[in-house]
Formats: structure tokens, C-alpha cells, sequence
């Protein structure tokens, strides 16, 4: 047998090392394995996986020319097979020392055990915004990881054909009727600041805390449901699945409004040029919108050696610096900073502006509704967003799309 | 392609890890272990499909124990469970080595079930070390302004792998259910089974590199490129793989002819690409001919228009016996064997008056080539039994040496 050929060749290299002893090891370079969920992808394709590479890329290169001794090994997928590669990964202690991926899935991967808490997370809770803090957090108040960016969901369009951005959402209808393509994303977590623009987070909210509703509570969830069936109708109005396909098409011309993340600025700026404009979602007329922002954290891996948490924990830190966070948010002008101690020009940057109205009058009035939601676990989502694909397809009314959310909230709750 | 070096050198690093480091330690060791075991005399007493189990599933009990600690050991659990399904393949291609009536299982171990059973074991150690998504987009250069990444050349060869391998039996098929439709010959299904088999991989190839990104203006150049190889170092391939496409087409040389090769008769078994696959009954030998040698060469063969055979045995009887009624012994001799044909039937010929007894010449037909030898030697043992039975000698050829005296000399000299 060849192969047992091979590894007793591999059994003199690693009984080479052994004889060498630990304090060879300890000067060997410490290799960081890095996992990075890349936003609204579908699958990983040598675009985005550049793009990923370069953002990632910008931070541990200034790390690594002042800790030669480290190297930085970055493993790219998609958000939504994160989890389950993590996971595979961990089973043979295979798993990333540190791992970027949004809130929600920071904190399922630390109950699935596949991450540790943050240690000594003193430091970092008094330089964050106190307002993440429920969203990293265990039910212990640990921090599940380390917050470091905010990309906020916004308005993108082409300004060669909307001059000005609707700012009611009954506005998108008008502008729709008017021949403007308009179109929003299928997938229920992007479709949520709807719910707050036409009044229905209120009693959703109650339901996800397990109350009983009052009737024009029930109403004000089937409103939200009528209009999202009503845009549907509409000839130029249109729900995609994939958030990828809106951007290409905003960037193609067949759309002229879409609901984009921060995430997205760079690729549309780079596709659009000064046709792209960015604004805050539409609110409603008594009420505001509601935004899902993408928490961007770090969350340290289950399988680090002594020396790789070390150096995982040394690049959170260096991450963190207000001096790094501030010149890469005025690098990309596609999020915010998680350090409070950083100034905002909103002045120079239309961009920047938009996303600083939306947190400080959208998201902040609206977040601590997240606390009943965020207990619920991503197949509730994924079961919502089937709800409503049957909505605007037209297969359910909205009074049986209502009792259907309800019921799934229900049946859901922890 | 440096990238992807760089991406499994840094796979190093997980060494560092002491869980890892232990059980890497830990798998050489068995290894190690097994080494030594094997080149023992204890390993020659037992038999082969129990040793290919014993390492195995020792690995995999004592992992289940190690589980339970904090080790956990996962990855020799695993690796016990990679190499129990990889000598579960030995033992089922121990198993078909007698088989040699259905080479075609024993094909299909060697040639699919391994080589995809390493596939998967690879591609999922892969995605354990990193992302099996991020690496297929790596660049590795450009083809005709196509970009290629290591996943779609990955793909592009495992397509074309499985197509050559796989086309087999759905062209099998397809041929059988056109000759139970149309009602040709074995042989000319056979054809027609190499020349579907051909068109789809010739289709699929096309397909794959039009999947890959290559457009009608690449292939073009890719076709113009092999032209020139063809001039210069490719010729004898090329040479033999049209020699074989126009072999098929003309039916001389087809899976399933008789040929004689050397003076023995062959039966061809597979028509290749390059080569002709011929099975000698003598000694169950396989033969290797190149299609351009069987295309230029002279080739004799029995089944081109039938199956039919005639074969002769020669044979002296004695000058006392009257020749009529030997003729008529050795036709009913040849009659008593059940695979001599009763039509046409077996004819006796007078051929020569030899020095020491009248040469016979018994002409026979076969129905099937192959067992002519065999057959021969029933035909001897018979007409020995006969003429035994019936008193005709067969004489041995007599010389009689004497000395001549010459007269008027004390020499003698031999004639």
C-alpha cells in the first residue's frame, strides 16, 4: 500500500517536530484562520470573493507588517452557509479563530457552542455605542463578540430618473404608477422596515412577547400585509429574492429604486458613477421606518490555541482603534464605525449623511423592538419570508398572511 | 495557482493546535503500527478481507472511547471511517477477481467507485481545512481570454471523467434496445454500442468546454492547435483513433470477431481509442494491438461473414487397409464428436502414398472458432479409439541400415 508509504514519511516530519520541542513552536509563525460571511450572497463568485479579500485584507496588512509573526489565513462563504461550515469545521477542531458575521448569527453560534464569549470585554464595552450591546449579548449579558461595524440598510436609486427619493412609502406606489421600476427585497429580514413604516411593529412586537391583541392591533399587521400586496400588483413593482440581482439590475438600468445595504454603496458607485443616490428608507405618515442594520462582529472560535486566541484577540483590539475604524469608514463610505469615540463629517458625504439620518431618527426609535425579535431563530424568518412570497404571488389573502404570522410568532416564541 | 499553494501551506498551521497535533501523532502511529504488523508472519495467517478490516475498526472502537474525553477525537474517528470505506472497496474488488466473467464489475470498482470515493473523501477534507467555495474561484490563468479557476477546471475534468467512464452503460443500452427493435447482430450491436458511446463523448466533451467559458472561436483555435500537434507528436494517436472509427464503421474489426493473431485465434473483446483489446484462449492472455496495425496489416478472420470454422486433422493409416473404408471410419469418427457440425459435413480425403503409410486428411466445421484446439484434440483421441477398435495400424516410418562388402578390397564402406 503506497499510501501507508506516504504517512510513514509524514511520521518522521511530525516526530521531527516533536523532538524539537515546544520552544521551536513558539517561534514558528502562528497561522490565524479567519471566516468571513460575506452579506447578501448567494454563493461566492470571484467578484465578491476579491471584494471580501481586499476589505479584509485593508486592516490585517497594516496588522501583520507590525506582527510579522502572524499570517492570516481567510476562508470566504456566504452568509446563509456560514453557520453550517463553522459547524463542520468545529466537529474535527478544525474551526477559524475568529470569525465575521452579523449579529444574529454571532449569537447563534455562541448558543451552538461553536464560539466562546469574549473575555475581559471591559475595554470594548465602554468604547462601543451602548446601544449594540443587547445585540451581542447572551442571556448572561456576555458579549457573544465583538461589534465592529454598522452597515445600515438604505434607499439606492438612479437619480437620473428619481430626482427626488420617496420619503412616504406610499410615495414608492406613486412613483411606480409613474414609471419608475421599484422593487424590494423577497427575503423577510429585508422587508421588515415595512413593518414599521405602515405601523404594524408595535403589535408584532406583542405577539413576539407573547401577548394577546387588541383588534385594531391585528388590523394595523393587516394593513402592513394589504400594502405589500397591493405594491405587488403594480406593473413596475417587483419583490426579487436575491439582494445581488437588485443590485445588478439598479446597476443595469431595469430598476430605478431599490433597498440597498451600505455594504452595497461601493459596487453600485462603482457601476452607477454619480448617477446613485443614497437616502433613507421611506417612513410612513404616522410612523418610521425600521432598518435592519447588519451588526458586523468578530466572535472568537472554539478550536484557538493559546497563540492564536492571543493574536485574534490582538486584531480585535487593533480593529477596534478609533484611528483604524474612522480612516476606513472614510476609505468606503459604506458603514459606520461601532466606536463611539469617532466624529462623522456628515457634511462632506451625502452618503454618510443618509446613513447617520437613518440610525439617529429611524433605527433608534424603533430598535428596542429588536429585543422580541432577535429571540427568534432564523427558520421563523425563513418561514416568514415564505408567508410572503405567497402574499404578493397572490396564492393567500392578507387577512390569512396575518393569521399565518401570528400564528408562526406563536408557535416560535422561546 | 501560488494562491492555492499559499492557502495549503497555511493549512500547516493547525498543527498548532494540540488537539490536532495529538491525533495527527496518533493516526501515524496506527499507521506506523500497521506497517510493522502487516510485514509480521502473523499477518500471513490471516486472510486478506479480515486484515483489511482489523486496523479500521480497531481505529473506530478505540476513537469511540477517546470520544468520551476531552480529546474527542474526530479526526481519527473519521479517518477510521475513511479507511474502513476505502478497504470495504478492496474487499468487494477481492471479491470480483474470480469473477472473471463480469470484468465489468471489477472495471467499474477500479475505475468509478475509487477514484469517486477519493473524490468525495477530498473534496470534504477540503471543506474542513477552509472554504471549498472561496478556493474553486481561485484564478489560475486564462485560456482564449476565458478565465479559468481551479473549480471550473476541477469540474471540467471530473465531467469529462465521468463521461468517458459513465457513457458506457446508457450507450449499452440504448444499442440493445435498437437491436431488439431493428434485429442486427451481436456484433454490429456491439459497433453501434462504441459509436454512441463516441458521439456522447464527443458532444459532451464540446459541452463541457462550452461550460467552462470557452466560445466557438477558442475550440476553433484549440482544434487548430491539436492540427499541428497532430503534424508533429500526436500523429500515431490521432492515427490510431480514426483507424479505430473506421474499423467500426466497416465492421472487419468489431468486439466480439474471431482473429488470428500469430496462429491463434482471438476474440476481440474491446475496440479503444488507440488500441484493439484481443483475448487468447491459449492462455487467457490479453492482447494490445494498435487500430493503425490491424488498419494496414493483413488479418485473418473467421466471423467476418460467419461464425463458421473449417478445421482438418491429418492422419496415416497403413498400406494393407483398404482405403475407401478408412475414409468412411474417419467421416463417421468425426461424426461422433457433438461439436462437429453435421452440416457441412465432416469429408475424408485420400491426400498422398507417404514412404511408410497412405496420408488421410479429415476436414471438418466448427460452429464457434475459439474451441478449434480443443475439438482437434477430441477428433485424435477418436479416430486413435477407432482404428484401435477396428485394427488399422497407424505405421511408424521403418528404416533398414546394412553394410555392403565391396569386391577385391579389405575396405568396407557404407552405401
Amino acid at each position: 500500500m503506497p499510501w501507508f508509504r506516504i504517512l510513514s514519511a509524514a511520521n518522521a516530519a511530525v516526530l521531527g517536530i516533536l523532538i524539537s520541542g515546544c520552544s521551536v513552536i513558539n517561534q514558528l509563525p502562528v497561522v490565524l484562520f479567519i471566516a468571513f460571511g460575506v452579506n447578501n450572497e448567494t454563493e461566492i463568485t470571484i467578484e465578491n470573493k476579491q471584494r471580501a479579500e481586499q476589505r479584509l485584507k485593508r486592516i490585517t496588512n497594516v496588522y501583520t507588517r507590525s506582527n510579522p509573526n502572524v499570517k492570516v489565513q481567510i476562508a470566504i462563504y456566504p452568509t446563509k452557509h456560514l453557520i453550517n461550515e463553522i459547524r463542520k469545521r468545529s466537529d474535527v477542531n478544525l474551526g477559524p479563530d475568529l470569525i465575521i458575521s452579523n449579529s444574529y448569527q454571532a449569537n447563534e453560534l455562541l448558543s451552538l457552542g461553536l464560539t466562546t464569549t469574549v473575555p475581559n470585554d471591559q475595554d470594548i464595552r465602554d468604547s462601543i455605542f451602548q446601544d449594540l450591546i443587547p445585540y451581542v449579548s447572551n442571556e448572561r449579558g456576555e458579549l457573544s463578540a465583538v461589534p465592529t461595524a454598522i452597515f445600515i440598510q438604505l434607499a439606492c436609486f438612479n437619480r437620473d430618473t428619481i430626482k427626488t427619493p420617496p420619503k412616504q412609502i406610499n410615495e414608492l406606489l406613486e412613483i411606480s404608477a409613474a414609471g419608475d421600476n421599484v422593487a424590494l427585497s423577497g427575503e423577510s429580514l429585508q422587508l421588515l422596515w415595512t413593518m414599521g413604516s405602515l405601523g404594524a411593529l408595535p403589535a408584532i412586537n406583542k405577539v413576539a412577547l407573547g401577548e394577546t391583541l387588541e383588534k385594531h392591533e391585528y388590523l394595523t399587521i393587516n394593513r402592513w400585509m394589504q400594502w405589500l400586496q397591493l405594491a405587488s400588483k403594480q406593473q413596475k413593482f417587483k419583490y426579487l429574492r436575491n439582494q445581488s440581482l437588485m443590485r445588478d439590475q439598479l446597476i443595469s438600468g431595469e430598476l430605478d429604486w431599490i433597498t440597498c445595504t451600505s455594504e452595497d454603496i461601493k459596487t453600485l458607485r462603482k457601476g452607477m458613477g454619480s448617477k446613485l443616490g443614497v437616502a433613507p428608507l421611506p417612513n410612513g405618515a404616522k410612523n418610521t421606518a425600521w432598518p435592519t442594520n447588519t451588526l458586523r462582529t468578530l466572535s472568537l472560535g472554539k478550536d484557538s490555541s493559546q497563540r492564536q486566541r492571543k493574536a485574534a484577540l490582538e486584531l480585535i483590539n487593533f480593529i477596534m482603534s478609533p484611528i483604524l475604524q474612522r480612516r476606513l469608514m472614510l476609505e468606503s463610505q459604506d458603514f459606520l464605525p461601532s466606536n463611539r469615540n469617532i466624529k462623522i463629517p456628515t457634511e462632506s458625504s451625502f452618503i454618510l449623511n443618509a446613513m447617520i439620518t437613518s440610525v439617529s431618527e429611524q433605527s433608534s426609535k424603533n430598535d428596542h423592538y429588536w429585543n422580541s425579535l432577535s429571540r427568534y431563530p432564523m427558520s421563523t424568518f425563513n418561514n416568514l419570508t415564505i408567508i410572503l412570497a405567497n402574499l404578493v404571488d397572490g396564492l393567500i389573502i392578507p387577512t390569512e398572511a396575518t393569521e399565518q404570522l401570528v400564528e408562526l410568532l406563536r408557535r416560535d416564541h422561546q | 495557482m501560488s494562491q492555492l499553494l499559499i492557502e495549503m501551506v497555511s493549512w500547516i498551521g493547525y498543527l498548532e493546535r494540540p488537539v490536532v497535533l495529538v491525533q495527527i501523532i496518533l493516526i501515524a502511529l496506527i499507521c506506523l503500527g500497521l506497517r510493522i504488523l502487516d510485514a509480521s508472519k502473523f499477518s500471513a495467517q490471516i486472510p486478506q478481507s479480515i486484515s483489511l478490516i482489523i486496523g479500521p475498526v480497531t481505529t473506530i472502537i478505540t476513537t469511540s472511547l477517546l470520544r468520551l474525553t476531552p480529546l474527542q477525537a474526530e479526526i481519527i474517528w473519521n479517518f477510521g471511517f475513511i479507511w474502513l470505506g476505502w478497504n470495504m472497496l478492496s474487499i468487494l474488488q477481492l471479491g470480483l477477481i474470480d469473477q472473471i466473467t463480469t470484468p465489468g464489475l471489477n472495471h467499474l470498482v477500479r475505475r468509478l467507485f475509487r477514484p469517486v470515493y477519493l473524490f468525495m473523501i477530498t473534496l470534504a477534507m477540503i471543506n474542513r481545512l477552509d472554504s471549498m467555495q472561496a478556493i474553486a474561484v481561485i484564478k489560475v490563468g486564462q485560456l482564449f481570454g476565458v478565465e479559468l479557476t481551479i473549480g471550473n477546471i476541477f469540474t471540467s475534468l471530473i465531467s469529462a471523467y465521468l463521461l468517458i467512464i459513465g457513457s458506457g452503460p446508457p450507450s449499452a443500452l440504448i444499442s440493445w434496445v435498437l437491436q431488439k427493435m431493428l434485429s442486427f447482430t451481436e456484433g454490429s450491436r456491439k459497433a453501434l454500442e462504441l459509436i454512441i458511446r463516441y458521439s456522447v463523448i464527443g458532444i459532451g466533451i464540446t459541452a463541457i468546454a462550452f461550460n467552462t467559458g470557452l466560445n466557438t472561436n477558442a475550440l476553433l483555435a484549440i482544434a487548430g492547435g491539436l492540427s499541428l500537434g497532430i503534424g508533429f507528436g500526436l500523429k500515431e494517436m490521432i492515427s490510431n483513433f480514426v483507424s479505430g472509427i473506421w474499423l467500426l464503421f466497416e465492421g472487419s474489426v468489431r468486439p466480439g470477431e474471431v482473429l488470428m493473431v500469430d496462429g491463434d485465434p482471438c476474440e476481440v473483446r474491446k475496440l479503444g481509442l488507440r488500441a484493439t483489446w484481443l483475448w487468447r484462449d491459449r492462455d487467457n492472455a490479453e492482447i494490445v494491438i494498435p487500430n493503425q496495425t490491424l488498419f494496414t496489416t493483413q488479418a485473418t478472420s473467421y466471423t467476418s461473414t460467419d461464425r463458421l470454422r473449417r478445421s482438418e486433422v491429418k492422419i496415416r493409416a497403413g498400406y494393407q487397409h483398404d482405403p475407401k473404408s478408412v475414409l468412411h471410419l474417419l467421416e463417421q469418427t468425426a461424426l461422433s464428436i457433438p461439436s462437429v457440425l453435421r452440416s457441412p459435413a465432416p469429408r475424408a480425403l485420400q491426400i498422398a502414398y507417404g514412404e511408410s503409410a497412405i496420408e488421410y486428411s479429415l476436414r471438418f466445421w466448427i460452429a464457434n472458432p475459439m474451441t478449434n484446439i480443443r475439438i482437434i484434440s477430441e477428433v485424435n483421441q477418436a479416430i486413435w479409439a477407432t482404428f484401435n477398435q477396428e485394427g488399422i495400424e497407424i505405421p511408424l516410418p521403418e528404416r533398414v541400415e546394412y553394410i555392403r562388402e565391396w569386391p577385391n578390397s579389405g575396405i568396407s564402406q557404407t552405401p
